[in-house]
């Protein structure tokens, strides 16, 4: 995020900025599941400050990360290791909530005209099935011809009646895909 | 050039096949120029076009001729009934026991030929043409009794009738039979019998129509006749029933015998069409013997080996691999001639027993025998390859403007509705990648367990 945008910001989200690399941090295995120094908004610590004070037992669930510029937001969720689809779902609906409870984001119709959701898994962190890349190049095949993008856990699901577009990145491909993308649009690759 | 003239010069005639509520197609309006390839999940009527289309042009190709051999059928059915029941009743039942199916045939004969000559029969021809064919085999003056009299007055009622029946009467029979043959007495939509099934192909402008009440053709009018054939192959292993006699579904039986029909009549006949034949060959040839560069011997009785260069001893048909043997069908039907320019052939999911290598190499011979045979060719299938395949080499052999894709779906009250998609193919790769998710997000699970 520029520096123009972050001054915009509502002061919650301002003053909650890290680099993507941080928000990528992963506590229980200790690493980062990308190196970028992108300003992005910390949002794991949002439902925090949101909930402070109303007196709720449970507190949100978010997702790791927000992203803004010209083009639209970009939700970042992070998953190294073993994917949990209700965890991942409550996380992405209550940082909906959050930010139109809180008048960031004005209604719905808002996220699903501007708000994206990208989901970075760590593929193959325990490899029990064989892999082979020939096996890969056949399914790129099909996908390629269909003009598809990949989308795995379903995660497709939440397209046009939540977000504008989802999808699912393995790391490497969300480097491809997204940070590379963001670097160069901010003049810092 | 302006591209959009030459589409139209170059496309000229083409068939439309219109379905409404046939079995499970609800709607579909298909262009049949060329190759018409039918996509779409299991279950989604894509063969229920081919096999409407193969049972449309079969019933009715020749319908002269089936119409009369129908009617000699009829005569032939009820006269053999009267006999028997005739037999159980009267004395000399013996002799009828035996005899009433052959005396039925005979009575048959008698009338195909006398009908030849004069479609016109007065009752007492006809009483005349009964008699004298039974007095040929039995000597009825032992029969003089009142039980043969009246069955012989009720011969000649039922056979004026037969003979009466309205040319177009027996066309509706004739359609019927083979449409429910294909179908299984299933032609009316399966949900909400009450409406009715109408086929409609339009050839150069002109139109067969036909519409189907209860599993029967009500009505049947046609501007045009058909000439061409229609041949579906769906089953690879027909080429190990050509020395049989078992029965087999309408369009596998009607393969066999175009396989296995000798043509020996007259030796110079399609002698002409053999020399265009093979000069127009060289280049399915060329693709063929990629996979299939052996020999075809015909023993006697219908058994066939395939012999291959540097192996000491030909195949018997039976132990081909099944790959072969899809591959040899079309052979045979080219050396055979019996394919002729402007056939349809239907394929119904010619990858299922093919390697994708052969998926590709099958793919580039069917659109090289549309190409040089101006074939019509309706394919139904769920390979990305064969799809592909297709695609690609209709560019490169100069067809693709005779190239037309449709997907079939199913809506949610089971109606099947076919969508031209032509011109985004990949609609049809997206519904082919959909089991790609599901197992990538399994394959994620497991890892990461």
């Amino acid at each position: 995020m520029t520096e123009d945008k972050i001054k915009n910001l509502p002061d919650i989200l301002k003053n909650h900025i890290c680099t993507l690399k941080k928000s990528s941090f992963d506590d229980c295995n200790s690493i980062n599941m990308c190196e970028s120094s992108l300003k992005v908004v910390d949002f794991d610590k949002i439902p925090n400050e949101y909930s402070r004070g109303k007196g709720w037992a449970n507190v949100p669930k978010s997702n790791d990360a927000l992203y803004i510029n010209d083009n639209g937001w970009y939700f970042v969720e992070f998953k190294n290791g073993s994917i949990d689809k209700s965890e991942i779902y409550r996380k992405l609906y209550d940082s909906v909530i959050i930010l139109i409870s809180l008048n960031i984001i004005p209604n719905m119709e808002f996220v699903r005209t501007k708000i994206e959701y990208i989901l970075v898994y760590n593929s193959n962190k325990y490899p029990k099935i064989q892999d082979s890349q020939s096996r890969s190049n056949t399914f790129s095949f099909i996908l390629e011809r269909a003009k598809i993008e990949e989308k795995l856990f379903d995660i497709d699901k939440f397209e046009k009646y939540i977000f504008k577009a989802t999808h699912t990145y393995s790391k490497e491909e969300f480097t491809e895909k997204f940070i590379k993308l963001m670097e160069k649009n901010e003049g810092i690759a | 050039m302006n591209y959009t003239i030459y589409r139209i010069v170059k496309k000229g005639i083409y068939m439309r096949l219109i379905i409404d509520n046939f079995a499970k197609i609800s709607k579909a309006d298909i262009k049949v120029d060329g190759i018409t390839v039918i996509a779409g999940e299991n279950n989604t009527g894509k063969s229920t076009i081919g096999k409407i289309l193969f049972s449309l042009f079969n019933a009715i190709s020749e319908i002269d001729e089936k119409i009369a051999k129908q009617r000699i059928k009829e005569i032939e059915d009820s006269c053999r009934l009267l006999f028997r029941d005739y037999s159980m009743h009267s004395s000399p039942k013996s002799i009828f026991m035996r005899n009433s199916p052959m005396l039925a045939r005979i009575i048959a004969n008698q009338f195909d030929m006398e009908l030849k000559k004069n479609n016109r029969l007065e009752k007492s021809d006809i009483y005349n043409i009964i008699h004298e064919s039974v007095n040929k085999r039995i000597n009825l003056d032992e029969l003089e009794d009142i039980e043969w009299s009246t069955m012989l007055e009720t011969m000649t009622d039922k056979i004026e009738s037969i003979i009466g029946l309205s040319e177009k009467d027996i066309t509706l029979e004739v359609v019927s039979r083979y449409f429910n043959n294909v179908f299984h007495n299933q032609i009316n939509s399966l949900v909400g019998n009450s409406v009715d099934a109408k086929v409609q192909l339009e050839i150069k402008k002109k139109l067969i129509d036909l519409t189907f009440k209860n599993n029967e053709c009500t009505s049947f009018s046609a501007d045009i006749a058909i000439l061409h054939n229609a041949i579906y192959i769906d089953n690879p292993f027909i080429i190990d029933s050509l020395s049989s006699y078992f029965d087999l579904n309408t369009m596998d039986e009607y393969l066999r015998d175009l396989l296995t029909n000798d043509f020996k009549d007259d030796i110079m006949d399609g002698i002409i069409e053999s020399v265009l034949v093979k000069e127009k060959l060289s280049e399915v040839y060329k693709a063929l013997q990629n996979v299939v560069d052996g020999q075809i011997i015909e023993k006697q009785d219908n058994e066939y080996y395939y012999q291959r260069d540097g192996f000491s001893k030909p195949v018997y048909f039976n132990n081909l691999s099944t790959g072969i043997k899809s591959f040899i069908i079309l052979k045979m039907l080219l050396e055979k001639n019996i394919l002729k320019e402007k056939d349809i052939i239907i394929l119904d999911e010619p990858e299922i027993h093919l390697h994708p290598q052969w998926q590709v190499a099958y793919a580039e011979l069917i659109v090289l025998l549309q190409k040089h045979f101006d074939l019509s060719i309706i394919v139904a299938t769920h390979s990305p390859y064969f799809l592909d395949a297709i695609n690609l080499f209709s560019v490169k052999h100069g067809i693709d403007n005779k190239v037309n894709y449709y997907l079939s779906s199913m809506d949610n009250d089971n109606q099947v509705q076919m969508e031209r998609v032509t011109d985004n193919i990949d609609l049809i790769y997206k519904k082919m990648a959909s089991p790609i998710q599901i197992l990538d997000s399994l394959r994620y699970e497991l890892n990461n367990k």
